[in-house]
């Protein structure tokens, strides 16, 4: 269904409506289902970069499933999630830059 | 060493989060005097994938002020803002970590005042794309009537309706009418809730009487 056909079931009912208040209300349905259903899931790569720790997450993220990190067969390996990370790190680092780039999910996995 | 030997990164990376950020650790091997190394865990320590020959360095500053022109000896594979390992020869004066500007396939520049030097080498200080996440999104966000909630969105068909009562509910909400927005909205709640969410697999096998 394209945001037209939604747009014409309101202004039967409604008669003429605002195109951009329209779209504020879908994109308030899309992030409301979000955060109820949490189905819709993707996948995103960023370079792995020495001494650094902390990666900023893009806004679209909502829930991290899994972390893979690349090895030298240029396949994926599934990374564990640490549970006490407070007691058993090394002090901070600052820099937290990251781009994201789609990933296609072509890539090999390993799990 | 065998191909299908995996050396690179080891085995001992984890991950955890906080509310917008992801952080990758890895088991420090390294040992210090007093200290305990078990199940210490600090920063990726492991040497970058992209590496290549600078065939010579040259002054950038007429262009780029306080820079230094590297040109390789095959394309580098670099972008602007990559950081790298520079080691320089003969004399080693351009050695160092840098952030390095695109010129061209097989240039780039680099912020360090022109020092004569031959040749040397570069390694990354990253591994590209190495870092691969899988998570649940918020859906795409609708701006063009012609966009479709499937493939714009990637809202999944079976919950379209639910958009159209979400906003008929808002609608009628606006307009005051509280009991039309409530019929609505109990509607979107109902299709939302017993939505199916897709499954990963079968997970229980029937097994007919024999």
């Amino acid at each position: 269904m394209t945001a037209k056909n939604i747009i014409e079931q309101i202004e039967k009912l409604f008669g003429r409506q605002s195109e951009q208040y329209m779209f504020q209300l879908m994109n308030d349905a899309l992030d409301d289902i979000a955060s109820h259903k949490r189905n819709f899931t993707s996948s995103k790569k960023t370079n792995l970069k020495k001494h650094q720790r902390w990666y900023q997450l893009d806004d679209d993220v909502v829930d991290i499933k899994r972390v893979e990190v690349l090895d030298t067969n240029d396949r994926y390996v599934l990374v564990p999630k640490l549970a006490d990370s407070h007691k058993i790190l090394r002090a901070d680092t600052d820099s937290n830059s990251a781009t994201w780039s789609s990933a296609t999910g072509s890539d090999d996995s390993l799990t | 060493m065998a191909t299908n030997k995996r050396t690179y990164p080891n085995s001992n990376f984890a991950w955890y989060n906080d509310e917008d950020r992801l952080a990758i650790v890895c088991e420090d091997t390294t040992s210090v005097s007093g200290e305990s190394t078990v199940e210490k865990y600090d920063t990726f320590q492991g040497t970058g994938n992209i590496s290549g020959t600078i065939s010579s360095f040259a002054d950038y500053n007429g262009t780029v002020a306080g820079t230094t022109k590297a040109t390789c000896s095959a394309a580098h594979g670099l972008k602007t803002g990559d950081r790298i390992a520079i080691s320089s020869l003969p004399d080693g004066d351009l050695d160092g970590n840098y952030s390095i500007t695109y010129i061209d396939g097989d240039e780039f520049y680099f912020t360090k005042a022109y020092v004569a030097e031959s040749s040397g080498t570069f390694t990354s200080l990253f591994i590209e794309n190495g870092l691969r996440i899988t998570y649940t999104a918020k859906y795409g966000t609708i701006d063009a009537q012609t966009e479709d909630l499937k493939t714009n969105a990637g809202l999944d068909s079976g919950l379209h309706p639910a958009v159209v009562c979400y906003l008929k509910a808002r609608m009628f909400e606006d307009m005051g009418d509280i009991q039309r927005a409530q019929y609505f909205k109990g509607m979107y709640d109902k299709m939302v809730k017993q939505y199916p969410l897709r499954k990963s697999g079968v997970r229980t096998l029937s097994v007919p009487r024999l």
